[in-house]
């Protein structure tokens, strides 16, 4: 059900070592946003779709308002936590400084990129030290570094909560078919996630339905 | 406990779900990122398993505790951070030598290359060569399970410590993992303890026998099913990379994307004592060999030795060699430029339009720095003590500590030094007793409350008797906030087998000259309070109540009573002012450029009312009823 899933043989075969290139997915955003919940239903979702993923989690900073990115690759096995520079396939990105920030460390000409249009803040935008960036200068970059960049405008009036961002976005990678998961595990995943009001669920629904409208932004959209 | 034979844990989850599988009995700890999951995870299991887990006052003494288990009989396991090897250092020195009881003791040690969330670099794969224990160094989630019971096995036979050497990203990465069963057994602890738990009047026999069985375990690891050996022996001119840990994923990786069949990987698990058959028939086979390995040239160093020992010869390659850097942390960029620069490998041509994106994509992106929580009583005291140091005209130092509090260190300079556990109170009498000798700057000590009691407590004796003059502000907010709110001896406590300990009489024992006791929340008090005291003469310490928002919204939920802080925009003097947003900066506060008026985030703020007190201009207000 997946259009992109690259599975490139690597010449070596022998010794155990890695025979299909991983499906490497990032997920950046900023410490409170779910991060960590959202790749954990990948990760989920992926076992059932009969892959071994790995996490690779970076929550140090998580609490406090830092960037927080996790790798999630899709393999036949536990693979290197880190995706290399350079072999990223799609990039959730839940604020899009950050989603910027990861495309431009791992990105590729491949990157399919899903990047929420909400910035928020950093404490220095806030003080005013800085200028955050031309958000539509983001996005221009972003296209230009990725093969297909998705820029979504997050119905927040309508989403249950803003936590439920997380589970919204999973929608949009289900209803766009844009990895090698199933659309029913992921969804079942997310149910897992939910706090038991069944925000998680409608977000997840209402994202699968807003992708359906979703096309990529053109080099000069 | 988990549904499925098959599950997604972190490598620090498994950890704890070998020790349920080894059927480990007490397991103790003090929180400490990137360890602290493994105890965290087993607590939670407690009541299901009947484990005792504890969260221990410091490293050495949850490492006694298990040592005691031990002895007695009962499985134990003792999880920590790197830093936190090192405080549990002097005893794990002697139990070397006494060694460990029919238990067995395995310890997991985590460590954290590049230090994301630790003050300091360091590799803590000495500490096994410097008690002379046996290492193990597993590279996936799956042998974080199952190297529990395997250790502990050794343990158990030969009597010593284990070592399970873990880094950040492999204790907080997550893969599938095959469960096995839970241990069916409980342990029940003997009666009798084991002879001899001392090493004197012969320490030096002591050592003797343990590298006599160190010995024993060697030969041992060369049956090891953990480490990952070449398929089949190759000729004597091939390349081959060795490597340990997590790092094995990334040479994995690396080799596959390189896709040069005569280039093989030895992933060693034993790392200490290193198996010497192993790493024999490793230097007869190549001739070229490249260490891939977090942080320090441990294993490195060790094949060197024991070539040299064997009189083997093969072109090694490694952080010595300066083919990989020995500081950070090791990633398949790495690995690949180093096999590039040895084998000399075609590389993929250099994308020039893409890195020029890349480059001008980069210019645009600006840092996301760390900061205190919104409401966080912590910028309080900084902010306070800024403003104190104003007033003294810049005669004040602020000698720091490890905790949340330590992001002082951004927070306008606000703290000065940040060394180890406990070291912010033993600096600072250091710096006190300079007034005899003409010091005048004004001396102040900052320590939360779990690290108030993990290494505060002699640096606090030695100020007193010593009579420096300084002041020690102690920020308690009765929890371990930084890793995620573990309980620590003065929490407050509804476990009738716990006991509270009161910070307060401590120090009232210890016989402080001054002491006082501030509202965190506070403003103008904390400000006074830190002026007047710090002013006075003295071995002086001040409590502060601080709140840690994160742990009361999770007490309290949503439900906020308290009318919520605004800006009132008629008042806010804009852009001639800016102290609320500029200086104080709690993230709760946002500016409208548009009007040039502050205002509060209100899905932020937690409605605290701190900032009310900051404003000069009586901007900020709590809105009044309708």
């Amino acid at each position: 059900m997946y259009r992109r899933m690259s599975p490139r043989r690597h010449p070596k075969e022998a010794d155990g070592l890695s025979q299909v290139a991983p499906f490497n997915i990032i997920v950046a955003g900023v410490g409170g946003q779910g991060n960590l919940v959202c790749s954990r239903a990948l990760g989920e979702a992926a076992m059932e779709s009969g892959l071994s993923p790995t996490i690779g989690q970076t929550f140090g900073a998580s609490r406090r308002g830092g960037s927080v990115l996790t790798h999630v690759r899709l393999a036949d096995r536990m693979v290197a936590p880190l995706i290399p520079r350079g072999h990223l396939n799609l990039l959730l990105g839940l604020e899009p400084l950050e989603g910027l920030r990861a495309v431009v460390q791992f990105g590729s000409r491949e990157t399919v990129a899903v990047m929420i249009d909400r910035p928020i803040d950093t404490v220095d935008t806030l003080t005013g030290e800085r200028e955050y960036p031309d958000i539509d200068e983001l996005f221009r970059r972003t296209v230009r570094l990725c093969h297909q960049t998705y820029r979504v405008e997050p119905p927040l009036e309508k989403l249950p909560s803003v936590r439920s961002l997380n589970a919204y976005v999973l929608g949009i990678v289900a209803g766009l078919e844009i990895a090698p998961i199933k659309m029913e595990a992921l969804e079942d995943a997310v149910s897992r996630i939910d706090s038991g009001l069944g925000h998680n669920i409608k977000a997840f629904d209402m994202g699968v339905s807003h992708a359906r409208g979703l096309q990529p932004l053109g080099l000069f959209s | 406990m988990y549904e499925h034979q098959r599950a997604l844990l972190s490598g620090n989850e498994a950890f704890a779900r070998g020790a349920i599988e080894a059927g480990i009995g007490v397991c103790t700890s003090y929180p400490g990122t990137p360890s602290t999951e493994i105890a965290e995870t087993l607590s939670r299991l407690s009541t299901e398993t009947g484990m005792y887990v504890e969260w221990s006052a410091n490293e050495k003494v949850a490492l006694e505790v298990a040592a005691g288990a031990s002895w007695m009989g009962v499985p134990a396991m003792c999880s920590m951070k790197s830093l936190g090897l090192n405080v549990a250092s002097d005893f794990l020195l002697n139990l070397n030598l006494s060694g460990t009881g029919p238990g067995g003791l395995v310890i997991v040690v985590c460590d954290d290359p590049r230090g994301h969330s630790s003050s300091n670099e360091q590799d803590s794969r000495f500490y096994a060569r410097a008690a002379q224990i046996p290492l193990l160094e597993p590279s996936t989630c799956q042998q974080a399970k199952d190297i529990v019971t395997y250790g502990l096995d050794l343990s158990r036979e030969f009597e010593i410590p284990v070592m399970i050497r873990s880094t950040t990203r492999l204790s907080h990465s997550r893969g599938v993992v095959e469960l096995g069963d839970a241990s069916s057994c409980s342990p029940v602890p003997s009666d009798v303890l084991p002879s001899r738990l001392y090493n004197i009047p012969d320490p030096h026999l002591r050592h003797r026998d343990l590298l006599r069985k160190m010995d024993k375990v060697a030969a041992r690891f060369d049956y090891s099913p953990f480490n990952l050996v070449p398929s089949s022996a190759t000729e004597g001119d091939s390349a081959i990379i060795v490597s340990s840990g997590v790092s094995r994923l990334y040479a994995e990786e690396a080799i596959g994307i390189v896709g040069d069949r005569s280039l093989s990987l030895l992933g060693l698990v034993t790392i200490y004592p290193l198996p010497k058959t192993t790493i024999q028939s490793l230097l007869r086979n190549h001739s070229t060999i490249l260490f891939v390995e977090e942080v320090d040239a441990f294993l490195e160093d060790g094949v060197r030795g024991l070539a040299s020992i064997l009189g083997m010869q093969a072109r090694m390659f490694g952080k010595r060699t300066g083919t990989v850097p020995a500081w950070g942390e090791m990633n398949t960029e790495i690995v690949l430029q180093a096999i590039r620069d040895l084998i000399h490998i075609d590389v993929a041509p250099r994308d020039d339009d893409y890195e020029e994106e890349r480059s001008a994509a980069e210019k645009l992106l600006i840092p996301r720095p760390l900061t205190f929580c919104p409401g966080c009583t912590h910028r309080n005291v900084y902010w306070a003590l800024r403003k104190v140091k104003r007033r003294l005209g810049g005669a004040l130092i602020v000698a720091g500590d490890i905790g949340c509090y330590s992001l002082g260190v951004f927070y306008d300079h606000a703290m000065d030094t940040m060394q180890s556990m406990g070291s912010g109170i033993g600096v600072a009498g250091g710096l006190g007793v300079l007034t005899r000798l003409g010091l005048s700057t004004n001396v102040v000590a900052v320590a939360g409350d779990s690290t108030f009691f993990h290494a505060c407590i002699p640096g606090l004796i030695n100020a007193r008797h010593n009579n420096a003059n300084l002041t020690f502000i102690i920020l308690d907010n009765q929890t371990t906030a930084m890793t995620g709110f573990q309980p620590h001896p003065g929490t407050h406590t509804e476990d009738d087998g716990l006991a509270q300990v009161s910070i307060e009489e401590v120090v009232r024992s210890i016989g402080v000259d001054r002491l006082a006791r501030v509202d965190g929340t506070d403003i103008p008090t904390l400000i006074d309070t830190f002026h007047n005291v710090v002013t006075t003469d003295g071995f002086k310490v001040v409590i502060v109540d601080s709140i840690c928002q994160l742990r009361e919204r999770r007490i309290a939920g949503a439900a906020d009573e308290t009318q919520p802080v605004i800006v009132r925009p008629d008042l806010c003097k804009g852009d001639s002012c800016r102290i609320c947003v500029s200086q104080y900066s709690c993230t709760a506060l946002s500016w409208d450029r548009e009007r040039s008026k502050a205002f509060v985030l209100q899905d932020q703020c937690v409605g605290c009312g701190s900032c009310i007190d900051v404003c000069p201009h009586d901007a900020i207000q709590r809105r009044l009823t309708d």
